[in-house]
């Protein structure tokens, strides 16, 4: 394992974020472990959530499923409202390793020390505010009593029907004075032990039929990963039953549980997960802008912006015969007079409502002050981090990072504009690999700040030169003018559509895809592309195809 | 060193432990969490001045002659403005230290008599707790400082039955000392208890989840479980050292004091050290669940009470009632409101308040066999029979009125504090918050379902939970 540390010299003193994009390597495309680039010519680039350091792995990892998949926040967020209806403040949560981009990839997610110790303290919590209520429902005299309410319990909360020893050792700690000298208390401890199980912090997709490298899902299983997939929580007692049933490795019967699942409000919680995970959005990045570019803004801004993003997805993906590429060609953004103010949107009004963008400007998520907040610089301008998360957010290319040591640049004549002296200062190798494709699209962005506000000319009151050619994966080029013009344009490029395809079969695997998933990986990808990334149609052809049932294994 | 359960600390219990499991749970819940009361009371009241504090609810200050407590207004609820509970409802210049006496602490109409009609709020919770099956070793403890033998005193186990504060530490330690275990017992803090025991919990689920797992799987799930394992062995080790910490329930050689068995305890000039051997054995009595009420006296209505000499209170000439010298009650029948008598007066209050900021430094630094601060569990409430009577600070009021009252603790979390209470309305209308909150105190130790005392059915204070 190699540690790659961000350089702090050379040209770095001048551009420092800018060139937080690439600098050297051959850029691939697909996952890591198809690729044959990477860090250091090959590898997988891995950040923790919040930035730190570079990790540095080897090719091919997290191309298998481990077997266990630990629940994100988001997911132990929703399964222990649903479960308990206590809601957990996310970010007192662990959070998850960001792998190349993503936020799920299941053989990424160690649980350490200090992860129990958050997992123990939210338990805490919500079983303190759980047990007086579920108090009344065990109203128990015998043995028997306790060990029917611990089953029912554990079926729920481990997604599985628990095993006879299983339910003794938890009916056990509901009569253990060791567990509380109440039953009160003996229910809070019982609460905790469950909500920080491992049977409750991982998904456990262990399969039971070995089918060369392939494993069969069992219908629990199945069960989960549809439920996760949708609802991001899991399954209720309708899927339950499928699943008792041996239901759920027929994709017929599975559709019909999509179909049924995504007519649920719940539905709404894969989506945004889905869409915050492709747009990177690992963090609201924007408090952490500096006062200069948070100056006038009001102080609900973040918030709002998070919340309108949220509504914005909800509104678009879930109409009928929504795209996901609909989120790249949105005319309007949903805000309030907070986030009007930024966008230079005419709205004072009280709560959130549609606001209609100034499409030649502006397009949907890719404009939008969370997403550019998240890819930007505290201040000032940040196109080649804004390049680099299209290409590889967007494109599902993978951008090396940059080197360990910057070549020395020669002086760069003055007079030049931000964006001629940022051309000039990585025209030349090993820059120039990667620059010459992350720099075009992300100087679309030179005329929006870190929050996405809109100006036309630059600080010479000069117009930004908003033009350029993107080099598609296929390498044909794709020229625009701007960022609405670039989001436009991507929105209708098959290779934008078969990432989302590839992102969505990730986010479903909770790995990447390996060389054995190539043919069902083509049919969904193909789905995508004839579709146009329908929703609707690119869930159906994922849960309908044969690897929604299987765990490929090492 | 013997390590038990808090439970294991009840002294004296006979039979208490095998019958456990048979108890019906809402009282082993009350037997599970001790709450205690310490009622206090100092005679003779600040006269001159209106206290404990000047301000509004939540942005107030203490009144000078209470600024010992200004470290512990976090736990505190300072109540200006309250009529004594129980005493008829008007004028009592005359027999204000007569029917304030005898009703300060039993909030029972008394006027003339010279007797209660009923127990004092400490002798009450005690033998309430009795009947709920609730009693420790020591059904309640009364010390204090000095008293006048019973004459008007605010102390009453029953109706017609005064009882004095025992003023000799030695013998106060020896009276519990036979139900002092004799040893050193382990704090046993239950929330860390228990989160010990849910990661045993989780960790073998965690050992038993590598079936069928790969390479992969196994790897991930093998850090995890070491990671539990690295944690439950970070809270054994806590366990055991606040295992160490132990709640000392042998019997100490002597009490927490200077004085020997043969000194004098009714000389003033002793009295600190009796009030800091008092305010140790009333942390052992908690701790080691001896007993939940202890009552603390001053000093009785109308008596001599002086303090150290060191203090210098300023001597009053002879008085009315035949007092004289450097004492409170002297000092309270003075026709003047000169310097001399505001200093006297100050110097008094101001050391009535340290001794109880000193009784409330040692319950917030003292863990219970729950390794719970005492001050969690307990509330303090101090009284006096008189207060103050606005624009009559110059001849001799005896007003059962305006009384400074304060009550220290937050009863687990149940009642808001840092706060200030200012009564308005009747003399009915003020007495009735004292009434409630002799109820709210009752109801604390365990008695939910007390909603009388004294004279007066009135149900708890409502103003401390909101």
């Amino acid at each position: 394992m190699l540690f790659v540390r961000l350089p702090s010299q050379s040209c770095v003193v001048v551009l420092s974020g800018l060139l937080l994009g690439a600098c050297s390597g051959e850029i691939t495309t697909g996952s890591p472990s198809t690729g044959n680039g990477g860090a250091g010519n090959g590898g997988t680039l891995v950040t923790g959530g919040t930035g730190g350091s570079i990790e540095v792995l080897e090719p091919g990892a997290f191309s298998t499923g481990p077997g266990l998949r630990r629940l994100t926040r988001t997911e132990y967020a929703y399964t222990v409202e649903d479960l308990l209806g206590f809601k957990a403040e996310r970010s007192t949560l662990p959070a998850e390793l960001i792998v190349q981009s993503h936020g799920f990839i299941a053989g990424a997610q160690k649980i350490g020390y200090e992860d129990n110790e958050k997992y123990y303290t939210v338990a805490d919590k919500a079983a303190t505010f759980a047990a007086p209520k579920l108090l009344s429902t065990l109203n128990c005299q015998t043995p028997a009593c306790y060990s029917d309410f611990a089953r029912a319990f554990l079926l729920k909360a481990f997604r599985a029907p628990p095993d006879d020893a299983s339910v003794a050792i938890y009916a056990g700690i509901l009569q253990d004075t060791k567990a509380g000298d109440t039953v009160s208390e003996r229910l809070e401890t019982f609460l905790t032990v469950v909500l920080t199980s491992p049977h409750f912090l991982y998904r456990k997709e262990l399969g039971t039929t070995v089918s060369g490298r392939s494993r069969k899902l069992s219908d629990d299983e199945i069960a989960s990963r549809l439920s996760y997939l949708v609802w991001q929580s899991a399954p209720d007692t309708a899927l339950f039953e499928a699943a008792a049933s041996n239901a759920l490795a027929t994709p017929a019967r599975r559709l019909v549980e999509l179909q049924r699942m995504l007519k649920d409000p719940r539905a709404a919680r894969g989506l945004r997960t889905f869409s915050s995970d492709w747009m990177a959005l690992f963090r609201n990045a924007i408090p952490e802008k500096v006062p200069a570019v948070l100056q006038n803004t009001d102080a609900t801004f973040a918030n709002s912006a998070e919340r309108g993003f949220e509504l914005l997805v909800d509104e678009v993906l879930t109409a009928d015969g929504a795209s996901f590429t609909d989120l790249l060609t949105a005319d309007h953004v949903m805000g309030d007079a907070a986030v009007a103010k930024v966008l230079g949107l005419n709205y004072s009004g009280t709560g959130f409502i549609r606001l209609p963008l100034d499409t030649t400007s502006h397009r949907g998520v890719l404009t939008h002050p969370m997403v550019i907040g998240a890819h930007s610089k505290e201040g000032g301008a940040s196109p080649f981090p804004i390049g680099k998360f299209i290409y590889e957010n967007i494109l599902c290319e993978v951008i090396p990072p940059p080197p360990a040591v910057f070549p020395n640049i020669e002086d760069v004549p003055d007079g030049l504009s931000l964006r001629q002296r940022l051309e000039a200062m990585t025209k030349d190798a090993p820059c120039s690999s990667c620059h010459t494709r992350i720099g075009p699209p992300g100087f679309a962005f030179l005329p929006f700040d870190p929050i996405a506000r809109f100006s036309r000319n630059d600080a010479s009151g000069k117009p930004f030169d908003t033009t350029g050619t993107l080099l598609l994966p296929d390498e044909t080029k794709m020229p625009f003018d701007g960022a609405a013009d670039l989001a436009n344009k991507l929105a209708a490029q098959p290779s934008v559509q078969a990432c989302i395809a590839t992102r969505l079969f990730r986010f479903t695997q909770g790995r990447f895809e390996s060389d054995a998933d190539s043919g069902e990986l083509a049919t969904i990808t193909d789905s995508a592309r004839k579709n146009t990334s329908d929703v609707a149609q690119l869930l159906t052809a994922l849960v309908g195809g044969k690897t929604f049932s299987e765990v490929l294994v090492k | 060193m013997i390590k038990a359960s808090r439970r294991q600390l009840i002294q004296q219990m006979g039979a208490w432990p095998l019958l456990w499991p048979l108890l019906r749970e809402g009282r082993a819940e009350a037997q599970s969490k001790p709450k205690r009361a310490i009622v206090i009371y100092s005679p003779n009241g600040p006269i001159m001045d209106l206290g404990p504090a000047i301000g509004t609810e939540t942005n107030f200050k203490l009144h000078e002659w209470w600024s010992p407590l200004e470290r512990h207004r976090d736990v505190g609820n300072f109540f200006v403005g309250l009529h004594q509970a129980g005493v008829p409802f008007g004028e009592h210049n005359e027999y204000g230290h007569q029917s304030g006496g005898t009703g300060a602490l039993t909030a029972r109409t008394t006027e003339k008599t010279n007797n209660s009609t009923g127990p004092s709020l400490d002798q009450f919770i005690g033998q309430a707790l009795q009947k709920a099956n609730m009693s420790t070793p020591k059904r309640s403890l009364l010390w204090g400082l000095h008293n006048n033998a019973g004459n008007w005193g605010p102390w009453y186990e029953s109706a017609g039955k005064p009882i004095a504060p025992e003023m000799d530490p030695f013998k106060a330690l020896a009276a519990i000392a036979p139900n002092l275990r004799g040893d050193a017992v382990s704090i046993v803090d239950k929330k860390l208890t228990r989160k010990h025991f849910v990661l045993d919990k989780i960790y073998k689920d965690c050992k038993g989840l590598t079936s069928g797992l790969g390479a992969e799987g196994k790897a991930l799930l093998d850090y995890h479980c070491n990671s539990i394992e690295s944690l439950e062995k970070s809270v054994a080790s806590a366990l055991a050292t606040q295992a160490s910490q132990t709640v000392n329930c042998s019997t100490p050689a002597k009490p927490n004091t200077a004085l020997t068995a043969a000194s004098n305890f009714s000389a003033a000039d002793n009295r600190d050290e009796s009030m800091k051997a008092f305010t140790r054995l009333i942390s052992l009595v908690f701790t080691c669940d001896i007993s939940r009420v202890v009552g603390v006296s001053f000093g009785d209505t109308a008596s001599r009470f002086a303090i150290p000499a060191s203090y210098k209170v300023p001597s009053a000439d002879k008085v009315d009632s035949g007092d004289s010298g450097p004492q409170h009650h002297a000092w309270t029948h003075t026709y003047n409101s000169g310097a001399d008598k505001r200093l006297a007066l100050k110097t008094f209050y101001t050391w009535y308040s340290e001794q109880v900021a000193k009784l409330l430094d040692e319950l917030k630094k003292t863990l219970d066999a729950d390794g719970k601060p005492l001050m969690d569990s307990t509330l303090v409430f101090w009284t006096s029979e008189l207060g103050h009577r606005p624009g009559n600070n110059s001849l001799e009021p005896h007003p059962n009125d305006n009384i400074p009252v304060m009550l220290f603790g937050n009863s687990g979390g149940a009642f808001k504090t840092n706060r200030m209470f200012t009564a308005t309305g009747n003399n009915e209308q003020r007495a009735l918050v004292l009434h409630q909150m002799m109820v709210s105190v009752i109801q604390h130790t365990g008695l939910p379902n007390i909603n009388e005392f004294g004279n007066k059915g009135t149900g708890p204070l409502a103003w401390l939970r909101g």
